[in-house]
């Protein structure tokens, strides 16, 4: 039967929701950078296509950093199922290697959008 | 891995041939116990007593989620009912069946009990039934926490209806806008029964969706790692967690809603500072998740369907659990799609749109790891793979015209229109209604012991697959020649008339269909055969057991190998010898108490032995006192919501008391040393301290939609604080700051000295701390009350004495715990080994001291950042 260590656990948890929750922070930062950007004066809405990119970059790095612990996961699910067989250990390291790529898409999408769009 | 493992892998790739499974395969069953102890066992597992009261306090999973989905059902048929008398309405012109009021009743009422009343309890109910025996355990964590949901949701919504009986019906739509639904607009009590007897049935989807997250999380079969959980699991585990984050911001809504309807304050008042869009953020935020907490479990139990009748393993199941994942997460940030038209920023409607046509990747996911199963497969047309296929076919028509109203010029072309009617209900009955009505052809054997009629089932599904076609077609139709949805009746000579008359006609056909299932239930349980243990030849662990299972579910826990463990596993019970040593070792004790496996999350090794709650009366004081508190309100009978709140601080008291142990602590430690596992006789710590952190999650949710609300009226006000009030200053809320923190370091201590054994200094550092949060708490209410305004005075005050009364909620709460932990603590039930409810107080307090920050901080900080 699998055994992991708390710190193998810990890394599949984190590279498993780790990437859609960065996501779903920087997508509601964009919302509310974009709101208020529209309605005060302390930052304008020019502040919005510069301000975006940086947190997209950030949120990138971070979906990044999820999916390299999703990877690392992955390869030590292949050492934990010695008994075990059929690609079980490593299932978290490998769906969360999807999920990083799915939001890593996602991200650049939403900043597509303060891009090309104007702000208010 | 190993080159030969002694048991089949999770179904890894093989020639497309070789993987179909012959429908009369053999497949394992459960370990039996002896007679002997199946009496014992069924004897203890079964609910207590014949009767009235017995039924009461039955706890049972069969039961308690069995009566969840027999309700949910009838609510089903009522709104049903009421949509057949919109239909019969709207059959012609300027028709006058009903009247203006009258319909706005029914399209409200048959939106709300369709949302709130039917699919969410549904769904949870059966989750309820079937987790147990899917994921080879005895029971749900917390039987009386869904005790308590069954009868809160069946209290609220018999509230929700007896609106009928005082001609008081809610009619501002199944999203109550505001200010519509305000008191200006809304005088009556009509919306206070949508506020309320609604609410308190979010309470009850809620606590269901605690007990689901734990159920999957930690009490899983031995060996069902993650990677080899059922799909519906999955499915169950993404909604419970999409509950909690999305009744939520509803609650506080209708919170906030409904003390502007009755003490004046002015949340949503456009006069008064507030702001009616703020309702439809609050609303949209529960509202658009709601669709996919119907639809993912939805997709999970097709998940289940089509493999078993394609004699197929599901192809893509990785993908499958990553798209539900993903479809969870962008399911929250879609909202304003709804509001599209309200007037919002360009790139604010560029990034939801983007993320609505975005989130048909993985649903789209989904729906070709199904279709392609059903390709590389042989399929088997029973009903319920019928019923699959139509969720198929109806789903993506759906789906489509999803991505085409999250396009913002197109949303803004049917926006109100048929069109959306028509989109929402491909969505909702193509992708949820369809679904159950062949998962209850599925699983009937578990629930009756009887396979459904086959014949009767194919009448039921072409009625209802035809009918609602024909119903729900025409509308896309009519709303793209503009008609309007919500509306009474309409001229003739618009062009609409010939769809609407099909529309009708559709609707009496999806109906009849219906009423089909109906006979068929009745008449399948009269005259119908027993059916064996697996009649479908299916792959996952309920299969394994008799139709219907044993009240204890599995007596000999199985020990899973693989996806598909009924088709890759010869028998149940090989496995480790440790693991043998514990599953072998529960069959046969404790057969005097409830005693139920908890294994650790990702890859399911048992954790320890732990005693689920006896049955008992309590939930249902709670639930009463609960729907007590909210039907009073409705009326502002407030010394009765008094009463209703005693009785839950009552009823809270005596579900917590701790129950005699039934088996002397030398047997207890026995087992422990030989089996190698810790037993908990006094409840789990696992279940307990996750309990706990769900618990802290809800109140961070909660607050956070507190925050949005005051971070919103302050970012749309041109001055802030509003009026011109006085900046607030923060003297006491500092000494009670200094209070709290010096509180955590002592809560944190009692742990380790309860840990050292020390019981007195225990129960004075608790006594201590008690003291101190009853200091922070006064202090916070002394600051309230000096303020120079109130919540009356406009959409600030509101929010600060909203967000302040919330903050002091949470403090009470908190004394409360302190108070009944420490109780038990001068009576000496704590130990080094047994001291959970300390560690849990301290968590709570410990918690509180970011969320104390956060409140502080907004209130008596961000006035100065000014509007």
């Amino acid at each position: 039967m699998l055994s992991f260590t708390p710190a193998a656990r810990r890394r599949q948890w984190l590279g498993f929701v780790g990437s859609p929750a960065v996501w779903t922070l920087y997508f509601v930062a964009v919302y509310v950078l974009n709101e208020a950007a529209c309605k005060l004066t302390l930052l304008g809405a020019t502040a919005v296509l510069p301000v975006a990119t940086v947190l997209a970059l950030l949120t990138l790095a971070a979906v990044g950093y999820a999916g390299w612990l999703a990877y690392q996961a992955w390869r030590e699910g292949d050492g934990a199922e010695a008994e075990d067989g059929g690609g079980n250990g490593r299932f978290l390291g490998l769906t969360g290697l999807l999920l990083s790529s799915l939001f890593a898409l996602m991200t650049v999408a939403v900043w597509v959008a303060a891009w090309v769009l104007r702000p208010c | 891995m190993s080159a030969n493992p002694p048991w089949p892998s999770d179904g890894a790739a093989a020639p497309i041939e070789q993987e179909i499974i012959p429908p009369n395969v053999q497949t394992a069953h459960a370990e039996r116990p002896d007679p002997e102890t199946a009496v014992a066992l069924e004897k203890r597992w079964a609910d207590p007593e014949p009767g009235i009261i017995g039924s009461l306090k039955a706890i049972q999973n069969d039961a308690v989620g069995g009566r969840i989905m027999i309700t949910a059902f009838s609510f089903f048929l009522v709104a049903g009912l009421l949509a057949l008398l919109m239909r019969l309405q709207l059959i012609k012109p300027e028709n006058t069946l009903v009247g203006p009021n009258t319909f706005n009743g029914l399209f409200t009422m048959h939106g709300s009990t369709m949302m709130y009343l039917f699919a969410v309890p549904m769904i949870e109910g059966l989750a309820i039934v079937l987790l147990p025996v899917l994921l080879g355990n005895r029971e749900m964590p917390f039987p009386r926490l869904g005790v308590f949901s069954y009868f809160t949701f069946l209290l609220g919504g018999i509230l929700f209806f007896s609106s009928y009986l005082l001609r008081s019906v809610p009619d501002a739509g199944w999203f109550a806008y505001a200010p519509l639904s305000g008191p200006e607009f809304s005088p009556g009590i009509a919306l206070d029964y949508w506020l309320l007897a609604l609410g308190v049935a979010e309470v009850a989807a809620i606590a269901a969706g605690i007990e689901i997250i734990i159920a999957i999380l930690r009490m899983r079969a031995p060996g069902m790692s993650l990677g080899r959980m059922p799909l519906f699991a999955w499915s169950m585990l993404v909604t419970a967690f999409s509950i909690l984050f999305a009744f939520t911001p509803l609650i506080i809504g209708s919170l906030l809603l409904e003390l502007d309807r009755k003490i004046g304050s002015q949340f949503f008042n456009p006069n008064m500072g507030g702001s009616p869009v703020l309702w439809q953020h609050l609303f949209w935020i529960f509202g658009h998740p709601e669709v996919y907490i119907q639809f993912i479990p939805a997709s999970g139990m097709m998940a289940m369907v089509i493999p078993v009748f394609a004699r197929r393993r599901l192809i893509g199941y990785p993908l499958v659990v990553v798209s539900m994942v993903a479809t969870g997460f962008m399911s929250f940030l879609l909202w304003v799609h709804h509001m599209f038209s309200v007037g919002l920023p360009q790139v604010t409607l560029g990034i939801f749109s983007a993320a609505s046509i975005f989130i048909a990747i993985p649903t789209g996911v989904q729906i070709f790891a199904y279709v392609a199963t059903v390709l590389f497969g042989r399929p088997q047309w029973k009903t319920a793979f019928l019923f699959a296929v139509g969720f198929l076919v109806t789903f993506v028509l759906g789906g489509i015209t999803g991505v085409m109203v999250g396009v913002v010029p197109f949303d803004w072309q049917v926006h109100d229109s048929y069109f959306v009617v028509a989109h929402l209900h491909y969505v909702l009955i193509g992708g949820v209604v369809f679904p159950i009505f062949g998962t209850l052809y599925y699983w009937m054997p578990k629930f009756t012991g009887k396979l459904l009629n086959e014949r009767l089932g194919k009448i039921n599904f072409w009625l209802m697959f035809v009918g609602f076609h024909v119903a729900f077609f025409p509308q896309h139709i009519s709303g793209l020649m503009g008609m309007p949805r919500r509306v009474y009746t309409y001229p003739p000579g618009m062009g609409w008339d010939i769809f609407n008359f099909i529309s009708t006609i559709g609707a009496f056909i999806l109906a009849s269909g219906v009423l089909v299932f109906i006979v068929n239930f009745f008449y399948s349980n009269r005259v119908g055969d027993p059916t064996g243990r697996n009649p479908w030849g299916a792959d996952t662990l309920e299969w394994s057991l008799p139709s219907p299972p044993p009240n204890y579910g599995f007596s000999v826990l199985p020990i899973i190998h693989s996806r598909h463990p009924l088709w890759d596993q010869a028998t149940l019970s090989e496995g480790s010898a440790s693991v043998r040593k514990v599953v072998q070792g529960l069959a046969a004790w404790p057969l005097r108490w409830r005693a139920a496996l908890i294994t650790s999350d990702v890859e399911a090794r048992p954790v320890e032995i732990f005693r689920v709650s006896e049955p008992s009366f309590w939930p249902i004081v709670c639930s009463v006192g609960l729907v007590t508190v909210f039907g009073s309100e409705i009326f502002s009978l407030r010394p009765v919501a008094l009463l209703g709140i005693l009785v839950v601080v009552i009823g809270v008291v005596g579900w917590n008391w701790p129950e005699p142990v039934p088996t002397p602590m030398e047997e207890e430690l026995a087992y422990e040393e030989h089996f190698d596992i810790p037993v908990r006789q006094h409840g789990s710590r696992v279940v307990a301290r996750s309990a706990m952190a769900l618990w802290l999650l809800l109140l961070g949710i909660a607050l956070t939609s507190f925050m949005f609300s005051y971070f919103f009226l302050q970012v749309e006000s041109d001055v802030w604080p509003q009026g011109n009030l006085p900046l607030p200053t923060a003297e006491w809320v500092a000494v009670a700051t200094v209070c709290l923190l010096l509180n955590g370091f002592i809560v944190r201590r009692a742990v380790r000295e309860i840990q050292d054994g020390r019981q007195l200094r225990v129960r004075l550092l608790l006594a201590l701390g008690f003291v101190l949060e009853t200091a922070v708490l006064v202090l916070l209410v002394y600051d309230l009350a000096q303020m120079p305004f109130d919540w009356r005075t406009n959409a600030y005050g509101s929010i600060f004495f909203a967000l302040g009364g919330f903050m002091l909620l949470m403090l009470l709460i908190g004394l409360g715990i302190n108070l009944f932990t420490q109780f038990w603590a001068w009576r000496g039930i704590y130990s080094p080994e047994r001291f959970t409810p300390i560690d849990n107080t301290s968590l709570y307090w410990l918690v509180m001291i970011p969320y104390w920050l956060l409140v502080i901080g907004i209130l008596y900080g961000s006035p100065y950042l000014g509007a």
